[in-house]
């Protein structure tokens, strides 16, 4: 069975604005920007997808555009911006039915705001509770 | 990584497409929104909130003070205050919202002044104290307490959200810093605000009743001056530096408080303002300050829909124009500044930020040198809008 993949909704924002989609991962404090194929490709992820319904909304589709799509895929995984299931994706997206034409996606990363972003200073207690603070790894 | 500049992954071809496509679920927000606002510590010390409840409740229960109601975003919110000092230290900024105090509050915050009460807020333990964002943040939290200990204004304060109190704490309410007083509670409000759908952003912002302008950006980027190029003109003032907004399908922004903060270039460009400054004789030291509603109170407006996010810069040049720009550039300059200097934001913070940034249309306002094209170019983008 083929992979599905999902938004990964837990540890980050995510917003449609002016026509680009903004990601900010909460645990690094870095945000990502991506506009045609790759906006288009992150709504359909709202809902699993595995390569099969993927390829179902595009024209023109053919192997390098699988092999752009199959690395755009692993860097949002590696990012931590989605996750792979062995589940089917048989969910419809909720824009379906329209196919769109394909250009190879792009997502740029953002660094600049780490800083201002990183809204969790992890203080973990330990086990026995207050005042034991975990030491620092 | 030069600031502003993205990096590009896993080596794509840049080509891009514009491809329509549909709406994100509201539920990929209300996620991110359910979340507590910080985890900061998993664990908090109990007594020390039991023991700061403790000292707050006695306070009030002595019976002194008075009790005011403002209407912030549309809701009722309640102070307290236990001593005149307090009153003194907080009222004016607040005092254009003041609504009848009649019918049941939404948010409560008991406001006192230890130097008149004599009643001191513990010590907070050392792990309590965790500094980040690059300022001196000093907090402890989970997912019913929040404490803000900020050293740098005298002050102390926290909420237990299960009970619904709120305390805010000034060692001497006469040594509070110029800049509180213009907008005092701003962390506090903002951490009871912030359940309730609103925030507070670094902004200034003008309108009508039937819809307003958002001025956002680093400091010294023109918003004051906008702002207050606007007052007796056809838009109202509805903030200088920090202003309300509400997050939703209809976006809108309130007002909070009704201070200016000028340098003193800022005080050449508007000369009328000169007899209106409230701390002439410390401008050596202090931007000069001005409480509007006690001069301007027709021009001012509480609250109004927003129909666009501006980003000024100062420009030099003769001419004001404006200049569609990207959603992001203005979203970046509306959360960087306001999380930078707004203590105790979380996740819930930047997903509220992001979501209402998203809604709107943004745009660069290029500063010309006359004042009068400034007002010019804010009323008229409010009427296109």
């Amino acid at each position: 069975m083929q992979p599905s993949y999902q938004v990964s909704t837990g540890k980050i924002a995510h917003e449609k604005i002016d026509g680009e989609i903004i990601v900010i991962h909460y645990d690094t404090g870095d945000y990502y920007s991506m506009t045609g194929t790759a906006a288009a490709l992150w709504e359909m992820m709202m809902t699993p997808q595995d390569l099969d319904r993927i390829r179902a909304r595009f024209t023109s589709w053919d192997s390098r555009a699988e092999a752009s799509v199959t690395r755009f895929l692993d860097v949002l995984v590696g990012e931590g911006l989605i996750h792979a299931t062995n589940g089917a994706g048989g969910a419809v997206a909720s824009n379906g039915g329209e196919r769109l034409v394909f250009e190879d996606p792009v997502i740029e990363k953002y660094s600049d705001m780490k800083t201002i972003l990183l809204a969790d200073p992890i203080h973990d207690v330990e086990e026995a509770g207050w005042p034991r603070v975990k030491a620092q790894s | 990584m030069a600031e502003g500049e993205g990096a590009e992954l896993g080596g794509a071809d840049p080509a891009m497409a514009s491809v329509a496509t549909g709406i994100l679920p509201d539920a990929a927000v209300t996620d991110a929104c359910a979340r507590p606002a910080t985890r900061a510590f998993r664990g908090v010390p109990r007594a020390y909130f039991e023991e700061a409840s403790q000292i707050g409740r006695a306070v009030f229960a002595e019976g002194a003070g008075s009790e005011r109601v403002y209407g912030l975003g549309g809701l009722r919110c309640q102070f307290r205050y236990a001593d005149r000092a307090a009153e003194a230290a907080v009222h004016r900024a607040l005092a254009h919202v003041e609504i009848s105090p009649a019918g049941a509050p939404d948010l409560t915050i008991g406001v006192w002044d230890e130097a008149q009460t004599a009643r001191l807020l513990p010590d907070p333990h050392p792990h309590m104290l965790v500094d980040y964002r690059n300022h001196c943040l000093e907090l402890c939290s989970d997912a019913r307490y929040l404490a803000l200990e900020e050293r740098w204004l005298g002050t102390r304060s926290f909420i237990d959200r299960q009970t619904g109190e709120a305390w805010y704490c000034m060692r001497d309410a006469r040594a509070l810093p110029y800049y509180e007083r213009a907008a005092p509670l701003r962390s506090l409000l903002n951490a009871l605000l912030v359940g309730r759908r609103r925030h507070l952003v670094h902004a200034a912002a003008v309108g009508t009743s039937e819809g307003g302008i958002l001025l956002t950006g680093p400091p010294g980027a023109g918003k004051s001056s906008s702002a207050l190029a606007c007052l007796g003109g056809e838009l109202g003032f509805v903030a200088d530096d920090w202003c309300g907004v509400t997050a939703g399908r209809e976006p809108r922004i309130f007002s909070v408080y009704a201070s200016t903060k000028l340098r003193l270039d800022g005080l050449d460009r508007f000369p009328e303002m000169r007899g209106r400054i409230d701390n002439f004789d410390r401008l050596d030291e202090e931007k000069a300050t001005a409480f509007l509603a006690e001069h301007w109170r027709s021009g001012l407006v509480a609250e109004c829909p927003v129909k666009a996010i501006f980003v000024p810069e100062v420009t030099g040049s003769a001419r004001t124009t404006v200049v569609p720009t990207t959603g992001r550039e203005a979203w970046r300059a509306m959360t960087s500044w306001t999380l930078k200097q707004l203590t105790g934001c979380g996740r819930e913070s930047i997903a509220l930020l992001t979501q209402f940034a998203a809604s709107l249309p943004a745009f660069r306002l290029q500063l010309g040198r006359d004042r009068h094209e400034v007002r010019a170019a804010l009323e008229e983008a409010v009427a296109r809008l």
